[in-house]
């Protein structure tokens, strides 16, 4: 079924519309959830909970692009469960990697606590990934969006895992250097 | 900000680019293996295209550098050319004959070599801008060209290896890289072939990309692993018929980069599938030999 036809059922109330999402996006948006939270349990509540927040946003939400948005959902449910797990000290996953990672990148301070600022520092990051190649922005997105593993996005692209943290060093280095000349301070 | 706020502005980015991103499938061994071995096919079929000069007393794959001394500086080995009698030499690395004062940048540090005075090492003026990333987002200027003082007036020295601690060490080809400031293939703006006296010249971006990624992906290994691996359960006339493949099939080139700055000879091993640089090899991602 198409994605539109999918948006259609939110529209008109079905509950066929989860079942179809679950059919078409369920292992995809399992998978972003692992990859965050670590267990498949977790993962699973995280998924549930996506669909039921697509159910209560969907209207008046009408996506244009339903993996996108179900991955935001899930990506962001599953980052707030981590977080609480990680409290606990349960967790696992990438994400410890994954944050240490982009500890390098982040502009310090309290500057851009606020949405404003946060939407400010949002265009830069967009601006900086439109200019990098199609692959580099794959990879970077791969490693920090989905939090999947390097041994698996050294596979997507057939690189050795070296190559793979090779690149996603420089990237961050050059997304450092990039929100610096833009008055982030680092 | 801390991480965790970062990594939930980037979960606003555009659906186009989580797309994007999503569209990365699991390639096929199969595919890799021969789209890393085209990327060095390339370097090969170019001795036949179009794009082949013959020189006539230019560079040749006999024009080797005839340096007056080495000397050690900052952990790599450095050739401080004649000037006089390096003019194939200077031609090949596309440095001029002559060094003026306006071409002499900031002293560096003292370069030693057993039994001779140091001598001061002065960065080279034109190129003192270029520089790579390190791992820390450090700037590190390249390293492959500086001037020095000579008695009888200025002279190049050039990069020819890291020092190595043995006959089996190696350096990861990122440092070589680094040494000539190319950060990713972007930066390198063409490879010369060199077979005999004939030369041709790839600039294809793809085809450059191809096979930096080649060899930025593949294995790396010193001196005395490489002849273990290629020579292993060989008999006497085994050894002497790899060593004639090797030799006959080899295809050395060397790398231009954006910058002007002309690499050492690389060596391309087809029948075994690696490349020599400076002492080091490297085994191609994907080509296993």
């Amino acid at each position: 079924m198409e994605d539109s036809e999918i948006v259609a059922l939110y529209w008109a109330r079905s509950p066929e519309a989860i079942e179809v999402t679950a059919g078409k996006y369920g292992g995809y948006c399992k998978t972003v959830a692992q990859n965050i939270v670590g267990s498949a349990e977790d993962a699973e509540e995280c998924v549930n909970d996506a669909y039921l927040r697509a159910w209560n946003s969907i209207p008046p939400q009408r996506p244009a692009n339903l993996a996108a948005y179900l991955g935001k959902l899930v990506r962001h449910l599953s980052f707030d469960r981590w977080c609480s797990s990680r409290a606990d000290k349960r967790g696992g996953g990438q994400m410890e990697l994954v944050l240490d990672e982009l500890a390098d990148c982040v502009p310090g301070g309290g500057s851009v606590e606020g949405e404003l600022d946060r939407r400010e520092l949002l265009r830069s990051v967009e601006a900086f990934l439109d200019g990098l190649s199609r692959e580099k922005r794959q990879i970077f997105l791969c490693r920090y969006w989905f939090a999947l593993p390097v041994s698996e996005i050294a596979k997507r692209f057939g690189r050795t895992e070296g190559s793979v943290s090779v690149i996603l060093n420089r990237t961050r280095n050059k997304l450092k250097r990039y929100l610096v000349e833009r008055g982030y301070n680092l | 900000m801390t991480a965790e706020v970062f990594f939930q502005v980037l979960g606003d980015i555009s659906p186009e680019k989580v797309s994007e991103a999503m569209e990365a499938k699991p390639l096929s061994p199969v595919w890799h293996r021969w789209g890393a071995l085209a990327a060095c096919l390339a370097l090969v079929v170019a001795l036949a295209s179009s794009g082949i000069v013959m020189l006539k007393g230019g560079i040749s794959q006999d024009d080797v550098l005839r340096p007056i001394s080495i000397y050690e500086f900052n952990g790599a080995m450095y050739e401080v050319l004649d000037m006089d009698e390096a003019a194939a030499t200077l031609e090949r690395f596309q440095l001029p004959r002559r060094i003026t004062a306006d071409m002499v940048g900031a002293p560096i540090g003292t370069a030693v070599r057993d039994g001779e005075r140091p001598i001061e090492f002065y960065q080279y003026a034109p190129y003192s801008s270029v520089c790579t990333t390190g791992p820390l987002g450090e700037q590190r200027p390249q390293q492959a060209v500086y001037v020095t003082d000579a008695d009888d007036g200025y002279a190049f020295a050039l990069f020819c290896n890291y020092i190595l601690f043995d006959s089996d060490s190696h350096e990861e080809v990122d440092e070589l890289f680094a040494v000539y400031g190319i950060d990713e293939a972007e930066d390198i703006a063409s490879i010369t072939v060199r077979h005999g006296i004939a030369l041709s010249t790839i600039s294809d971006p793809e085809t450059i990309r191809r096979f930096y990624d080649a060899l930025c992906g593949g294995s790396a290994m010193g001196n005395d692993s490489f002849q273990q691996k290629i020579m292993h359960g060989l008999d006497e006339l085994g050894q002497q018929e790899i060593y004639r493949e090797l030799a006959d099939s080899a295809v050395s080139f060397s790398l231009t980069t954006r910058d002007g700055l002309v690499t050492g000879r690389l060596t391309w091993r087809p029948t075994v599938g690696y490349i020599e640089w400076a002492l080091n090899f490297y085994q191609l991602n994907g080509i296993n030999g």
